[in-house]
């Protein structure tokens, strides 16, 4: 009977296009229980989608589909996030380089020798680090308000850094604090946003929230806060990167962003100037307001670098 | 790396008034490459309150305003969060809107001194809230505890109803497992002993049976379904709130004779989508649904009571083949039937 009426499609029920099947799936990469959402076909050309803070892959959730007809999409989750595991500080050091190097196990260990990155903030960092050390395995990148310099830091944010990372203590922690708490998580998702405020989940910021309130999770958060100045640090490498290599790149940026700056979006191109841009009027999670835009350019893109056979 | 206070002066001297010579920002994209054309523009979808008697009420919307509507009612103990990928498979042709009921997902939890739950006041406020939305006529899906709000919908506006689509939503004690036993025992003595029996079915562990038994791949099921759900349950006070709801469960049961007769009365157009390995509705509540709507298209898929999250793509084409036959849209050609 079902089939039956599959067959039958009639014109005005053709229009509708089955939405791909996304798997959700953990894997063992050394000691720690990764998450990761897996879609798409298993020979399609590889885009890996790495988040933000204080998000996971669930603000992937709907861009994912939205490719995975003709990419195999990775979205996995940084050990403290999502549904990854989240050992305290004192059993997993924390840091970029960490991070880093789970997504770089687990994309082995998937056998992907090739592939795409899209970095959205800490998700810069990650894959930053990811294509600095093999650029021959990138395709491309997708850089969706992730900086790379000092200048595309927002001054404000600055202010509330500096003095944690000179000299951490209870009382340069409590601006960071205010990082954890649920008014801030709903502010990066809804500042910004403008005229498409009403298109901003509340599930987006609720679903984080309800992570980072989970029992010493603040620690964790506090701990690569803490270390973020290490990218600070690594900026003129991957600058070096981006210069001698001249990836291709495809900017997708909300100009509302609080914490990075138009400095930040208009590095790349600067660097490489082959970079497509795109500016939206949108804020720091630009996938809540302009996920289909952003969809559309990045398979405009990858339709070009990483063309689906 | 440069030393801190050296990056935190380059910061302080540059961040505010730094600007690279750069060129302009926004250049024109290249050309479009092939295959990049076959891009589906997702619908876009609105996340929009109405407060309703002095609560707040959230509902999902998407659609073209002058659509046909499809009214999505979501069940226990989950909120239009269930239908957050069915919503847009479906928007471009209907406007689709899904609410959630007080004490639920993003909608206000009142006080249950001012708020008296029960299926009746959620009947009462979809109404409401559909008269807010000019919503005049709709077809009704129903999961769960959507299938009593909705039929309270349809016994008072029967008019209104254009059709319906049934998923895991029960009407016949046939479709009543074992699970209600401790339910059944509450209705028929509403002792604390009773009432407190059922707190197993608001813990973490009942709400992720409800989304994987029966399932035949658990990965195709989003964790995010549970994690929503149960923090939103583990909310102070929302655990009263699902008890009376328990409790008042009992009053749809006794309305499944008038929901038959309208069901026999109307014989709206029906779509049964169920996951036959449903543990709280199991399949003998679909097939009922036939003796009063023997027209109804049934379909029995393998899945188990929250059937969207591994056949949504399924139930989607399902519905609009359904829909395209008996809600159609200005513009469509017609159709032999």
């Amino acid at each position: 009977m079902l089939n039956a009426f599959l067959q039958a499609v009639r014109p005005a029920a053709a229009g509708s296009t089955p939405v791909a099947t996304v798997a959700y799936r953990r894997a063992a990469v050394g000691g720690l229980d990764i998450f990761y959402r897996d879609a798409g076909p298993a020979d399609a050309p590889v885009i890996v989608l790495l988040h933000g803070f204080p998000s996971s892959s669930h603000m992937f959730r709907n861009l994912i589909p939205a490719l995975a007809d003709r990419y195999r999409v990775i979205a996995p989750d940084y050990p403290g996030f999502g549904y990854s595991s989240a050992p305290a500080p004192e059993d997993f050091a924390y840091s970029f380089d960490a991070l880093a190097d789970v997504v770089e196990t687990l994309l082995a260990d998937l056998g992907v020798p090739r592939y795409a990155l899209y970095l959205q903030d800490f998700g810069g960092p990650v894959g930053m680090r990811i294509a600095a050390r093999h650029p021959e395995r990138v395709t491309g990148l997708i850089v969706q308000n992730a900086v790379a310099n000092l200048e595309g830091f927002a001054a404000s944010a600055v202010g509330t850094f500096g003095p944690y990372w000179a000299d951490r203590n209870a009382e340069t922690e409590k601006p960071l604090r205010g990082f954890l708490t649920a008014e801030t998580t709903r502010f990066q998702y809804e500042h910004g946003a403008s005229a498409r405020a009403d298109r901003v989940s509340p599930d987006a910021w609720q679903h984080d929230q309800w992570l980072l309130d989970r029992p010493g999770n603040d620690r964790i958060q506090l701990e690569l806060l803490y270390r973020y100045q290490d990218n600070v640090g690594a900026y003129p490498q991957w600058q070096a990167y981006l210069r001698a290599h001249q990836p291709n790149i495809l900017v997708t940026w909300g100009d509302n962003d609080p914490f990075f700056t138009a400095a930040g979006r208009d590095l790349f191109k600067a660097l490489v100037p082959a970079t497509e841009v795109h500016a939206y009027d949108a804020g720091h999670f630009a996938l809540e307001t302009h996920g289909p835009e952003i969809a559309a350019a990045i398979r405009a893109f990858l339709a070009r670098v990483a063309p689906a056979a | 790396m440069p030393s801190l206070s050296r990056t935190l002066i380059a910061i302080g001297a540059t961040a505010l008034c730094l600007g690279l010579p750069l060129p302009a920002a926004r250049s024109a994209p290249p050309a479009p490459a092939p295959g990049a054309s076959q891009t589906v523009l997702s619908p876009t979808v609105h996340y929009r309150s109405k407060t309703i008697d002095g609560v707040d009420v959230f509902y999902r919307e998407a659609g073209p305003a002058d659509a046909p509507v499809l009214l999505l009612l979501h069940g226990f103990p989950s909120s239009s969060h269930m239908f957050r990928n069915l919503i847009p498979l479906l928007a471009d042709r209907y406007r689709v809107i899904a609410p959630d009921y007080p004490g639920f997902g993003h909608s206000a939890v009142p006080d249950r001194a001012r708020f008296s739950y029960g299926f009746a006041a959620y009947a009462g406020l979809v109404d409401r809230l559909m008269g807010e939305l000019h919503a005049s006529s709709y077809a009704l899906y129903v999961m769960d505890y959507g299938a009593p709000v909705g039929y309270r919908l349809a016994l008072m506006h029967p008019e209104r109803v254009t059709a319906l689509v049934v998923q895991n939503g029960n009407a016949y004690e046939e479709g009543l497992s074992p699970f209600w036993t401790p339910l059944k025992a509450y209705w028929a003595d509403g002792a604390q002993a009773n009432r407190d029996a059922l707190r197993a079915g608001l813990t973490a562990e009942a709400t992720r049976a409800q989304y994987v038994n029966g399932v035949a791949d658990i990965s195709r099921i989003d964790p995010d379904t549970w994690l929503v759900d149960q923090a939103l349950l583990d909310r102070p006070g929302v655990d009263e709130i699902m008890l009376d709801l328990f409790k008042d469960y009992a009053s749809n049961v006794a309305l499944y004779p008038a929901f038959h007769a309208f069901f026999r009365e109307r014989h709206p157009p029906t779509l049964i989508v169920w996951g036959a390995r449903d543990e709280i509705f199991p399949s003998a509540g679909a097939k009922a649904y036939l003796k009063d709507l023997p027209r109804a298209e049934l379909h029995l898929l393998d899945s188990g009571h929250f059937a969207l999250e591994d056949k949504g793509s399924e139930i989607a084409a399902l519905m609009r083949d359904f829909l395209s036959r008996s809600l159609p849209v200005k513009g469509d050609r017609p159709t032999a039937h």
